[in-house]
C-alpha cells in the first residue's frame, strides 16, 4: 500500500509538471482541434466545389457549359478573362480547376471534329479529381447536345443552330441518366461527417506526438536523478516504470477523450462502436505511453526531445495515414506504412467509423497495436532499468 | 587618492520608481583589494555592474586609469575584467572554448590568445581538463573557471561578484587564497560580499553600502574605530545576576556593565585585564558562572552599528 | 575577426554542436517535404480497379462492359475494370477491397432509357476511398452520358422531322463521338512538382524554428549570466543582438538551400528560375525571422519563448497553408493566408516553380516579405535589445 502510494507521489509529480507546461497542452488540445477544422474544411469530402471558366465570348455552346457547370449540385463558377489569370487561380487554390472555352467554340461545334478545350488543375489538391469529374460531366452533356444537333444537320438539313435548339429543348424534357451513390459497409446508414475522415486521423497523429513530446519530462526527471532517488524509497525499478507508464497512458486516454469528444460533439463525429473504441482508445493509448517512455529513456537532452520528437512524430504520421489519406499511397509507400503504429490505428478507427465495424472487425489491427504496445514498453523498461542501475 | 586606478562619483540609478544606488562614490588604489560589504539588495551588483560597463548610471561617474566606462566598446573595458557571481560559461563548451570566445571579444587573437589561456589555465588549475566541457566540471572547477574568463586579457581592475556563495569551505578558501595572490601581485581588486569574514581577510578597505549608499568606508581598523575600540565580555550566569553587575561595575577597567535576566554584558577596553577580576567577584556572590565570551569589535558590530540591522538576512 | 563574426560564429558552432538545431534546419523539412511530395507526386500514379455489373444483360449495357473490360489496356492507365456477377458480389468485392469501387447496370436500364423513365446507375464505393468511389462515378458518368447522347440524338431529329428511325439512323447516332473533350494544360507554363511545393512548405514551417534559436540563445545568456560578461567586453549590445541574428540567419538560409538542392538533384523538383528562388529565400528568412524574433521578445523565458514561436508557427502554417498542403482551401483562410508572410512565401514560390514568374515579377512578395521582416523585426530586435540593456 505504501509503495504504491509512493508511485502514485511519484508520478503526479511528473504529471503535474506535464501538465503545467502550456506547450504541451497546447499540442495536446489546441492544436488538434484547429487542425481537425481546417484540414476537415479542407479535405473533408467536397462540400464546395469552385470551378473556373475562361469566356470570351456568349456563344450558345459556352453558355450551356456554364449553365451545366452552375446547375451541378456544389458547385460554383467562377469566369475569367483569360488563360492566364485562371491559371494563377488555380495555384492560389482559388478554384479546384478551369476549363478554357476560346472565341468562336459555337462555330467549332458545327464541325465534326473532337474539340479539345485547355484544362487547368493542381492534380496535388484534393478538389482536383472531383473537378475534373464535374467538368467531364458536363462537357459530356453539353457535348451530347452538340452531337444531336450535328446528327440532326445531316439527317434533315436544319441549321446547325436551330438543330442546337432543338436538341437543348429535346434534352430538358429527358431525365437522362443519373448515377447513384452506395456507400458499402457494414449495414451504417448514418451519413457521415465531413470531419469523419480527418477526425480519427488526427486523433492518431496527435496523441503520438504529445506522448513523444511530453517525455521530455521523464528526461529532465532522469537527469535530476530523481529517478534514481526514489529507487532509495521501498520501491523496485519496474514498479516505477509501471507507475510512469501509467501515468502516459492516462495522459494519453485523456487527450484520446478530448479529441473524441470534441470531434462528437462539435464536428458530430460519428465514432463508431463504442467497445471497440474503447478498446482501441486503451490500446493505442499504451502504444502512446510505450513511446513516451522509450523516449524519455533513451534521449539524453530534454530540449531536443521537445524539438525532434513533433519532427518524427509528422513524418510517421504522414507515413501512418494521418495527413494524406491511405487511399492516395502508392503501393510502395503502402507498404512501408504497415511498418508504423499509426497505420494500424488510423485503419481500425476507419472501419469502425466507415464500415460500422465492431470490436471483432478490428480485432487483427488492434493485435498489432498491442504488440507495438508490447514492444515499445518492453524496450523502455530494459533501458530505463539500465539507466537507473548505471548510477 | 591622488591618481586612483578606479574613481567612481556620485553614481546613481533607478530602476522605475525605485532608487537602487543613490550617489555611491569611491576610489580604487592601485594593487589595493577593495570590499564592497552590504546585504542582499544593498545596491552592491547594480553598482559593479555600472563600474564594469553593463549598466549606464542615470548620474555620476566611472574612470579607469582616466578613461570613462561607458556601455557600448569604449576601451576602458579592456582595463576591467568581471567575474559574475554566476557561473557565466558555456556549458556545452570547454574551458578552452569559453576562453577563446570571451577572449576575442577582449580583441585577444591568435598566439597571444592561446597563451593567455595557457596561463590562466595555469592559475586557475585546469590546465590538465582545459578541453572538458564545463557541463562536466565539479562545482569549485566551475567557479575557477569562471574566474579565469576574468583575468584573461590582463585586467588591471578585477571585479569579483559574490564568488564564493554557494560553495563549499574548501573550494571557498582556494578561491580567497588565489585572490589574496592576486592583489599581491599588483592586479586592483573589487570585491563583493555580505560575508563579513570574508571582507576582513582579503581586503585592504572596505566600503559599506545599505539601500544604495555607502554609509562608512576605511580600512578595517577604522570603521571598527567607529563604533568605539571597546571589547566586550558576555557572560552567562545562574544565581543573582543583578548582584554581580552591580559588584562589575566597580572593577578597575570596566566602562559599562548591561545585564538582561541572567546574561551580562560587560563593556572594557582591555578585556584581558577584567576577565579575572570578574570570575573573582562572581565567586565573591556565590553566583556560577556558566559561560564566557569575549568579542572583540568587528565590521559585524560596525554594520549594525551603522544601519541598525545585521548584516545576514 | 569583428565581434559581431566572433558571436555569429560561436553561435553556429554551439548549434551545429547541438544536433536539435541541425534537425530543425535541415534534416525536419527535408524529411516531411519528400514525405509529402512522394505521397502527393503518388497521387498521381495512382491505379484503380473498378468492378462492372452487367445486370441488365442488354446490348447497350453489354457493349459498355465488353469495352472496359476487354479494352486493351495502355501503359500509364491508371483505371482497371473486372466484370463481376452481381451487384451482390460486387458489394462483397467492394467490401473486401478486391476492387476499389463497382458500377452496377440495374436491370431494366435499357428499357427505361428507351421508354425515358427514370434510369439509373448504381456505384459501389466504401467510405474510406472517396476518391476511388469518384472514378468510379466518373466512369458511370460518362457511361450515362454516352447512352443520353444516342437517346438524345435520335430524339433531336425526331423532334425536327417526326419520322420512323431507320436502322442507319441509329447506327450513326451510336456512332456519334463525343464533342468535347478537356486537354490539360500546365498551371503555369509548367507543373509545379509537389516536392518543391512540400519542400519549399516544410523549410519555411520550420525557418520559424530555427530562427527563434536567436531570441531564445540571448535569454538563456541573460538567464545564465553570460550576457553580462559579454557586455563587460568591449562589445556593443547591438553586435550581441547582431551577431545572434546572423548566426540564425546563415543556418536558416544554409537549411533552406539544401532543401532546394536535395529536392531538386535528388527528387528532381524543379523550385523554377533560381535566382528568384534565392531571392524569394532571403527574403522568406528575412520574414519569418522578424515575426519569430517579435514573437520570441515577448517572452520572458527560454520555456515561454519555445512555447509561444510553437503555438504562433503552427497557427501561421495553418493559416498560411503550410502545413495542410494544397487541398481547396476556403475563401476566408485563402484571404486570412494573405495576412501572414509564410502565405506571401508559399504563394510566390508557387509561382516561381510554375515559372510564372521570374525574378523580375517577384517584386511585390518580395516587398511584403520585406516590410514583415522590417517591422517586426524592428519592434522585436528593439525589445530584445532593450531587455539586453535591461
Amino acid at each position: 500500500m505504501r509503495r504504491l502510494r509512493i508511485v502514485v507521489a511519484f508520478v503526479s509529480v511528473v504529471l503535474r509538471g506535464v501538465v503545467r507546461d502550456r506547450t504541451a497542452l497546447f499540442f495536446m488540445v489546441a492544436l488538434p482541434v484547429a487542425i481537425i477544422v481546417i484540414i476537415g474544411a479542407t479535405f473533408g469530402g467536397v462540400q464546395r466545389l469552385d470551378v473556373g471558366v475562361v469566356t470570351h465570348d456568349r456563344g450558345v455552346v459556352a453558355t450551356a457549359l456554364v449553365d451545366t457547370l452552375r446547375s451541378a449540385k456544389g458547385v460554383r463558377v467562377h469566369t475569367y478573362a483569360n488563360l492566364e489569370s485562371m491559371r494563377r487561380a488555380v495555384r492560389r487554390n482559388a478554384i479546384a480547376a478551369g476549363i478554357d472555352l476560346p472565341p468562336g467554340l459555337d462555330l467549332q461545334t458545327a464541325g465534326s471534329g473532337v474539340i479539345q478545350l485547355p484544362f487547368v488543375t493542381n492534380r496535388a489538391t484534393s478538389g482536383s479529381f472531383p473537378a475534373r469529374n464535374i467538368v467531364d460531366d458536363a462537357l459530356g452533356r453539353v457535348g451530347a447536345r452538340i452531337a444531336a444537333a450535328r446528327l440532326a444537320v445531316t439527317a434533315t438539313g436544319v441549321s446547325f443552330p436551330d438543330a442546337l435548339g432543338a436538341a437543348g429543348t429535346v434534352a430538358r424534357r429527358s431525365p437522362g441518366v443519373a448515377v447513384a451513390t452506395r456507400d458499402v459497409g457494414s449495414g451504417r446508414t448514418t451519413t457521415l461527417s465531413r470531419f469523419s475522415l480527418t477526425a480519427p486521423q488526427n486523433l492518431v497523429l496527435f496523441v503520438f506526438i504529445s506522448a513523444a513530446a511530453s517525455s521530455a519530462a521523464i528526461v529532465r526527471m532522469r537527469r535530476a536523478g530523481l529517478l534514481r532517488r526514489s529507487l532509495a524509497s521501498p520501491v523496485s525499478a519496474g514498479m516505477l516504470t509501471l507507475g510512469v507508464a501509467a501515468g502516459w497512458f492516462a495522459i494519453a486516454v485523456a487527450q484520446s477523450l478530448i479529441i473524441i469528444g470534441v470531434g462528437a460533439l462539435v464536428f458530430g463525429v460519428d465514432w463508431g462502436d463504442p467497445l471497440g473504441a474503447a478498446v482501441l482508445v486503451a490500446v493505442y493509448a499504451f502504444v502512446g505511453a510505450g513511446v513516451g517512455l522509450l523516449t524519455g529513456a533513451l534521449a539524453r537532452d530534454p530540449d531536443r526531445v521537445g524539438a525532434i520528437a513533433p519532427v518524427v512524430g509528422i513524418v510517421l504520421g504522414a507515413l501512418g495515414g494521418c495527413m494524406i489519406p491511405l487511399e492516395f499511397f502508392p503501393p510502395t509507400m503502402r507498404a512501408i506504412a504497415h511498418a508504423v503504429p499509426q497505420y494500424w490505428a488510423v485503419t481500425a478507427w476507419q472501419r469502425l467509423v466507415f464500415n460500422g465495424d465492431g470490436l471483432a472487425g478490428i480485432a487483427a489491427p488492434v493485435a498489432v497495436l498491442v504488440v507495438f504496445a508490447a514492444g515499445f514498453l518492453t524496450l523502455a523498461t530494459v533501458a530505463l532499468r539500465r539507466d537507473v542501475m548505471q548510477a | 587618492m591622488d591618481d586612483p586606478l578606479l574613481r567612481c562619483e556620485n553614481l546613481v540609478r533607478r530602476y522605475r520608481d525605485r532608487v537602487a544606488v543613490a550617489g555611491v562614490g569611491f576610489d580604487i588604489a592601485r594593487g589595493e583589494v577593495y570590499g564592497l560589504l552590504g546585504p542582499n539588495g544593498a545596491g552592491k551588483t547594480t553598482t559593479i555592474s555600472m563600474v564594469a560597463g553593463i549598466l549606464r548610471p542615470d548620474a555620476g561617474s566611472i574612470l579607469v586609469e582616466g578613461l570613462p566606462v561607458t556601455t557600448g566598446a569604449g576601451p576602458a573595458k579592456q582595463l576591467i575584467g568581471l567575474v559574475p557571481q554566476d557561473i557565466a560559461l558555456y556549458p556545452d563548451l570547454s574551458a578552452v572554448e569559453n576562453l577563446q570566445f570571451f577572449g576575442r571579444l577582449q580583441n585577444l587573437d591568435g598566439s597571444r590568445l592561446q597563451q593567455r589561456i595557457d596561463a590562466v589555465l595555469e592559475v586557475v588549475g585546469l590546465a590538465d581538463r582545459a578541453h572538458d566541457r564545463i557541463d562536466d566540471y565539479s562545482g569549485g572547477m566551475k567557479r575557477r573557471a569562471n574566474i579565469a574568463v576574468g583575468l584573461l586579457h590582463q585586467p588591471h581592475l578585477l571585479i569579483l561578484d559574490e564568488p564564493t556563495v554557494g560553495v563549499d569551505p574548501q573550494s571557498r578558501n582556494q578561491i580567497l587564497e588565489s585572490i589574496e595572490t592576486l592583489g599581491g601581485e599588483g592586479l586592483s581588486v573589487l570585491y563583493t560580499t555580505h560575508y563579513m569574514e570574508e571582507a576582513e581577510r582579503l581586503c585592504d578597505r572596505v566600503g559599506i553600502i545599505d539601500a544604495g549608499k555607502i554609509v562608512a568606508e576605511g580600512t578595517r581598523r577604522e570603521l571598527v574605530a567607529l563604533v568605539g575600540a571597546h571589547d566586550r565580555v558576555h557572560v552567562s550566569v545562574s544565581g543573582d545576576a543583578a548582584a554581580l553587575a552591580a559588584r562589575c561595575r566597580t572593577i578597575a577597567g570596566v566602562i559599562e556593565v548591561h545585564q538582561t535576566d541572567s546574561r551580562l554584558e560587560i563593556v572594557s577596553d582591555d578585556a584581558g585585564r577584567v576577565l579575572a577580576p570578574v570570575v573573582e567577584a562572581a565567586d565573591v556572590e556565590g553566583v556560577a558562572v556558566t559561560g564566557v565570551d569575549v568579542r572583540e569589535p568587528d565590521l559585524e558590530a560596525v554594520f549594525l552599528h551603522l544601519t541598525g540591522k545585521a548584516l545576514r538576512d | 575577426m569583428s565581434r559581431v563574426a566572433v558571436i555569429t560564429r560561436l553561435e553556429l558552432v554551439r548549434r551545429i554542436r547541438n544536433r536539435s538545431a541541425l534537425v530543425t534546419a535541415f534534416v525536419a523539412p527535408l524529411a516531411i517535404g519528400v514525405v509529402f511530395g512522394v505521397l502527393i507526386g503518388g497521387a498521381g500514379h495512382l491505379k484503380f480497379t473498378i468492378g462492372v455489373v452487367d445486370g441488365d444483360h442488354s446490348p447497350v449495357a453489354r457493349s459498355f462492359v465488353d469495352a472496359v473490360v476487354h479494352r486493351s489496356p495502355s501503359g500509364n492507365d491508371p483505371v482497371h475494370f473486372r466484370e463481376l456477377a452481381s451487384q451482390p458480389a460486387a458489394r462483397h468485392a467492394v467490401d473486401n477491397g478486391d476492387v476499389d469501387a463497382a458500377i452496377v447496370i440495374p436491370a431494366g436500364f435499357a428499357t427505361a432509357v428507351m421508354e425515358r423513365g427514370r434510369t439509373q446507375l448504381v456505384v459501389l464505393r466504401k467510405p474510406a476511398r472517396p476518391v476511388s468511389g469518384q472514378v468510379a462515378q466518373s466512369v458511370a458518368g460518362g457511361f450515362g452520358n454516352r447512352v443520353n447522347q444516342v437517346d438524345l440524338a435520335l430524339a433531336t431529329v425526331s423532334s425536327i422531322r417526326p419520322q420512323a428511325l431507320s436502322q442507319q439512323l441509329v447506327e450513326a447516332a451510336q456512332q456519334l463521338r463525343a464533342p468535347l473533350a478537356t486537354r490539360d494544360v500546365a498551371m503555369g507554363a509548367r507543373e509545379v512538382s509537389p516536392t518543391a511545393f512540400y519542400g519549399a512548405s516544410m523549410a519555411m514551417l520550420f525557418l520559424f524554428f530555427t530562427v527563434s534559436f536567436a531570441p531564445r540563445s540571448l535569454m538563456a545568456d541573460r538567464q545564465q549570466k553570460i550576457l553580462d560578461r559579454m557586455l563587460a567586453t568591449p562589445t556593443a549590445a547591438g553586435d550581441i543582438v547582431a551577431g545572434k541574428v546572423l548566426a540564425v540567419c546563415a543556418l536558416s538560409v544554409a537549411g533552406f538551400a539544401t532543401v532546394w538542392l536535395v529536392t531538386s538533384v535528388v527528387f528532381g523538383a524543379d523550385w523554377g528560375d533560381p535566382a528568384a528562388v534565392v531571392v524569394l529565400m532571403v527574403a522568406t528568412v528575412a520574414a519569418l525571422g522578424g515575426v519569430s524574433t517579435f514573437v520570441s521578445s515577448l517572452a520572458r523565458t527560454e520555456q515561454q519563448a519555445d512555447g509561444y514561436t510553437g503555438a504562433v508557427t503552427f497557427v501561421l502554417a495553418l493559416l498560411g497553408g503550410n502545413f495542410i498542403g494544397p487541398g481547396q482551401a476556403p475563401d476566408v483562410l485563402r484571404r486570412v493566408a494573405m495576412f501572414t508572410p509564410n502565405g506571401w512565401a508559399l504563394r510566390a514560390f508557387t509561382d516561381v516553380s510554375a515559372d510564372a514568374a521570374g525574378v523580375s515579377q517577384i517584386g511585390r512578395p518580395v516587398l511584403v516579405l520585406l516590410a514583415f521582416a522590417v517591422v517586426f523585426g524592428a519592434v522585436g530586435i528593439m525589445r530584445v535589445r532593450e531587455g539586453v540593456e535591461q
